[in-house]
Formats: C-alpha cells, sequence, structure tokens
C-alpha cells in the first residue's frame, strides 16, 4: 500500500496542478476567483492545525485573520510601509496577538475554548467597528501591492496576483506538512488524543498548544494580509465569528486533520458558492445542505474520501 | 529517592491520605497494598503530581517537588503507569512508543524536522516493544490489541522515559496467569537501580518483585516492613488477607 505521506504528497500536487491548469485557462474572473481560493486555503490550513490536528476547535480565527488585515493597511496606508514590509509587519502582528489570547485561552479545553476565542474575535470585531481611526464599520480603501514594475510585472494585474496566492499557499503548505511531521507537530496530535497521558509523559502541554496557537495566528494573519491586498479595502466584517464559522467548514469539508484536504475545501467552497449563487437566490440554504451531507455521509470529508480510494487501492493489490 | 512527608489529601470531608511518610530508597522495589479505597491511586496522584496534596511535602532527592508540575516531575524522571490503560487510541503501538521517546529525547520542540528521520528513536521503540512484548504488532493500531497486550504498552509507555523513579499502578490487573508471568519476569529485569514503587493485588507477584511492602488502610499506613514481615503481621492478616484466607 502505498504511504499516507506519499498519497497526501500526490493528492497536493495533483491540486496545484488543478490550480495552475485553471490558472492558464483563465480570464479576469477566474483569476479573482483563484485568488480567493488561494487566500481561503492558507487561512483554513492554519485554522486545520489548531481544530484538526491539535484538537483547539476556534470560533475566533478570524480575529487574527483580520488583524493581518488591518495592519496591513495601517501599516501601508498611515505609516507608509511598503507593502511587503506591511505584509511582514502584519505577520509579527498576527502572532503575537495570537500569543497574547493564547497565553490564556490554551489552558481551556472544549467548549470553554470555543467560547473563549468567540468572545475575543467578537470583542475585537466591535472595536474596529466603532474605532474612528480605522475608518469604523466603513472600513480603509487604498491598500497597495507590491510595486515590481522594476523586475517587468505587475501584482495589481489579477493573473500575476493569483499566481502569487498560489505560490504563497505552496510555501505554507510545505511549512505546515514539514510541521505535522515533525516531532513537534506529532505531539500536538497527541495532546489531542490524550492530553492527561502525554503531561504525564513529560511534554508541557500548554506550551505546546500556545506554540501552535502563535504559528496558526501568523499564518492567519498572512492570509488576511493577501486579502487586504487583493480587495485594496478592509472592514469588520473580515473579523466577524461568521468568517471564523466558514473557514472552519472548510476545514470540516476538506477533512480535519488534513492540510491537502483544507486546500481542497478551499476549492470546493469557493467554486460551488460562486457557481450555486449565479444558479439560485437561495445558494445559502444549498450550502447548507451539502454541509449536513458530507458531515453525514463523509465524516472525514474529501480528504477522507481521497485516503479512502487509497485503502481501497491496498487492499486490491494484496 | 522519592520521599513524603506528612501527606494529607480529602476529597470533601472524605481523608482518602492522611500523615503518609513514606521513603523510596534507591534501588528499591517497594510495593503498596492495601484493600479497594486505601487510597493507594490518590497516593500515586500526588506523588506524581496530578494531584496537590492539602497538606505535607513530596521531595525528589532533596529537592521539593511538592508545587511542581505532573510534566516537570516527569521530566525530572518519576514515570508512572495508569490503573486503566491510558494509551494514544488512533495510533499505532510504534506510533504510542515513539510518543513516549520523543518526549524522553528532549527533541518535542523540533518543528523543523520530520519525526521520521530520527532512526535511533525508531530504534529504541523497537527495542521497547521487544522488552514488553509487543513488537509483533508495533503496526497495529492500539485499538486492536487484546488487554493483555495495552497493559504491556502501557508500562512500554511509562518505561521509554528513562525513568529514575517509576510507579506501577496495578501492571498485572486483568491479565492471565501467562501474562502475568511475562510481566514479573520483565520487572525483575529491571535496572537495579531503578526505584520502583507498585501497587499490587496480586499477592505472588507482589513476594515475587517487592523487597519492601508499605500498607494502607483508609488513607494512613497501617504497616511498612519486608515482605516476610508482612506475611507475618497479625494486624495486616486481620485487616488485609483476613477475609481471602
Amino acid at each position: 500500500m502505498m504511504s499516507r505521506e506519499t498519497w497526501r504528497a500526490g493528492t497536493a500536487i495533483l491540486l496545484l496542478v488543478a490550480a495552475l491548469v485553471s490558472w492558464v485557462r483563465a480570464d479576469y474572473f477566474g483569476h479573482e476567483l483563484l485568488t480567493q481560493i488561494a487566500i481561503l486555503a492558507i487561512f483554513a490550513m492554519s485554522l486545520d492545525l489548531l481544530a484538526g490536528f491539535t484538537g483547539m476547535i476556534s470560533l475566533g480565527h478570524a480575529a487574527f485573520y483580520g488583524l493581518g488585515a488591518y495592519a496591513t493597511a495601517a501599516f501601508n496606508l498611515m505609516l507608509e510601509w511598503s507593502p511587503w514590509a506591511a505584509m511582514a509587519g502584519a505577520v509579527v502582528v498576527g502572532a503575537v496577538a495570537a500569543l497574547i489570547v493564547g497565553s490564556f485561552a490554551v489552558r481551556l479545553s472544549g467548549v470553554f475554548f470555543i467560547m473563549v476565542t468567540l468572545a475575543v474575535g467578537e470583542a475585537l470585531h466591535a472595536y474596529l467597528f466603532k474605532s474612528r481611526a480605522f475608518g469604523g464599520d466603513d472600513g480603509l480603501s487604498g491598500i497597495a501591492r507590491p510595486d515590481t514594475s522594476s523586475i517587468g510585472i505587475s501584482f495589481d494585474d489579477p493573473a500575476v496576483f493569483s499566481l502569487v496566492c498560489v505560490g504563497f499557499a505552496c510555501l505554507i503548505y510545505a511549512l505546515l506538512e514539514l510541521v505535522v511531521r515533525s516531532p513537534f507537530g506529532r505531539l500536538l496530535v497527541a495532546i489531542h488524543l490524550n492530553p492527561s497521558r502525554v503531561r504525564a509523559l513529560g511534554c508541557p502541554v500548554s506550551r505546546y498548544k500556545l506554540a501552535a496557537f502563535t504559528l496558526a495566528g501568523a499564518i492567519a494573519a498572512l492570509a488576511g494580509s493577501l486579502t487586504a491586498q487583493h480587495n485594496a479595502f478592509i472592514s469588520p466584517e473580515l473579523l466577524t465569528w461568521t468568517t471564523s464559522g466558514e473557514a472552519l467548514i472548510v476545514v470540516i469539508v476538506g477533512g480535519l486533520g488534513s492540510l491537502v484536504g483544507a486546500a481542497a475545501g478551499a476549492g470546493v467552497m469557493v467554486l460551488a458558492m460562486h457557481h450555486l449563487s449565479g444558479v439560485t437566490d437561495y445558494w445559502m440554504f444549498f450550502m447548507g445542505l451539502f454541509f449536513v451531507g458530507v458531515v453525514l455521509f463523509a465524516g472525514n470529508g474529501i480528504y477522507g474520501v481521497i485516503d479512502a480510494v487509497r485503502r481501497r487501492l491496498g487492499g486490491a493489490a494484496h | 529517592m522519592l520521599r513524603t512527608e506528612g501527606l494529607n489529601k480529602s476529597f470533601g470531608s472524605l481523608t482518602v491520605t492522611r500523615d503518609v511518610n513514606l521513603t523510596l530508597d534507591r534501588g528499591q522495589r517497594h510495593a503498596l497494598i492495601g484493600p479497594n479505597g486505601a487510597g493507594k491511586t490518590t497516593l500515586f496522584n500526588l506523588l506524581t503530581g496530578e494531584l496537590k496534596p492539602d497538606r505535607g511535602k513530596v521531595f525528589f532527592g532533596s529537592r521539593d517537588i511538592t508545587r511542581d508540575t505532573p510534566d516537570a516531575r516527569a521530566r525530572a524522571g518519576i514515570a508512572r503507569s495508569f490503573q486503566r490503560n491510558n494509551l494514544f487510541d488512533g495510533l499505532t503501538v510504534r506510533e504510542n512508543l515513539l510518543t513516549a521517546i520523543t518526549l524522553s529525547s528532549g527533541i518535542g520542540h523540533v518543528f523543523w524536522r520530520a519525526l521520521g528521520k530520527y532512526s535511533r528513536l525508531y530504534d529504541r521503540a523497537e527495542s521497547l516493544a521487544q522488552l514488553v512484548g509487543v513488537t509483533d504488532q508495533l503496526d497495529a493500531p492500539v485499538k486492536s490489541l487484546s488487554y493483555g497486550l495495552e497493559r504491556q504498552l502501557e508500562i512500554g509507555l511509562a518505561l521509554a522515559l528513562d525513568p529514575v523513579v517509576l510507579l506501577l499502578d496495578e501492571p498485572t490487573a486483568g491479565m492471565s496467569p501467562d501474562e502475568t508471568a511475562n510481566m514479573t519476569t520483565m520487572l525483575n529485569g529491571l535496572p537495579d537501580d531503578l526505584t520502583l514503587l507498585i501497587i499490587e493485588h496480586d499477592m505472588d507477584v507482589l513476594f515475587d518483585i517487592a523487597n519492601q511492602v508499605t500498607v494502607l488502610d483508609y488513607g494512613t499506613v497501617l504497616f511498612q516492613g519486608t515482605p516476610d514481615e508482612v506475611r507475618q503481621s497479625e494486624d495486616v492478616r486481620g485487616r488485609y488477607f483476613g477475609a481471602a484466607s
């Protein structure tokens, strides 16, 4: 039987090929969709590290996504940093914010962790909604993308920007895949399965959870920063708990605990939303039905189905 | 090596540990016996830090570890097994052992290198599997193991920490006579300088392994001595063996 790792890598390559083929064939609007998918994939993978691997279901992950977007806008528009510097700054802001929130949140588990992340997200949303400096509920616009005219390409071209976002998604996938295969990543899974036993084996569980939470916050902020540059606009909408909830749905549809599943889930959700909303005004209703169907009939989501094929093939070969 | 001073613990009005003074010398094989509800597992939890005492102290060597967390105590060299199998369901036997070995090797924080590249950890997992007799099941999911094999893996996880002090909570409970015999042999083969505290109901196992016995009753130390002294003590007979013999 093909190993789980090989199969996962194969699926990831297949997904990348699909992205590149659709990039070649896409028109202006197609490139916009691809950008959306890539950014959502980054955001969803960061949440999967928490929810799928470490067992920390967060309903406030959009707080770090939104913070990344706001930090990008603030650094770019108010401090006039270059877009690259603003992006790097946003990742740092996301990491620091996650470190602070995580330092008390990771001590909680189950429904208490969910509620605290939800409360933090909503508090931040409420603050930005009222904050004059950050444009209140109108948000801020005019965020620039990196200027690469010196090398003869323009990030303002949707074709270029979508490819850049796909590149970032690949980078984050590679980074997180390394993390989940590392000793640290294997321990996160062990913490998920049996926290008290890992503790009895000498693992400072809270510190490990905090490290995962911080890393996930930094990556979510990167996704937020890309979104800010993509739309050239930010609003408090980015931080609402429904944004967190949608990311969680993407992760569940893709398959909890599989990074490539989260990325595939992002593709399926964006495309399904796009096509359904063109057909019917009740598209949200059908998306809901689809989600219920996935949870009921394919408990481990898209990647669960893909992995079942691997096991089937392995079974047939023997 | 490990010592308690006037340890007390109550749950509400129920005192489960009362003024317990216990000293484990290096290399000692110390058995903890007593009827159900005598407070044996509670004493274990006080030693490993899962519970904090209401009064009294725990010393490891010369250091006061009363306030140390369970993970800090494990890192210092106090390992335990659990009365009920407490494994990582969903992982294989090998992955279970690797989890413990990763922690004892101090590489748990490494996030930039795949675990698969640490071949010495895999070697260690295999030698541990051999020691506790789960070699044939290395790639089997834990859920598929028989109760006895789970029990053996449970001990394997504790041994993976290379402990200075090993606390075993009823290691042979629920095992077949063959499995019990294997376990006894394995425990007798452990390094001489390892300090062992074992809760055990099987008197044959106990007399085979232990060179010191503490009898707990209603949370207090009823008797302390060698296995022979315990056997001859009228008091212990009445309280503990009374119902059986």
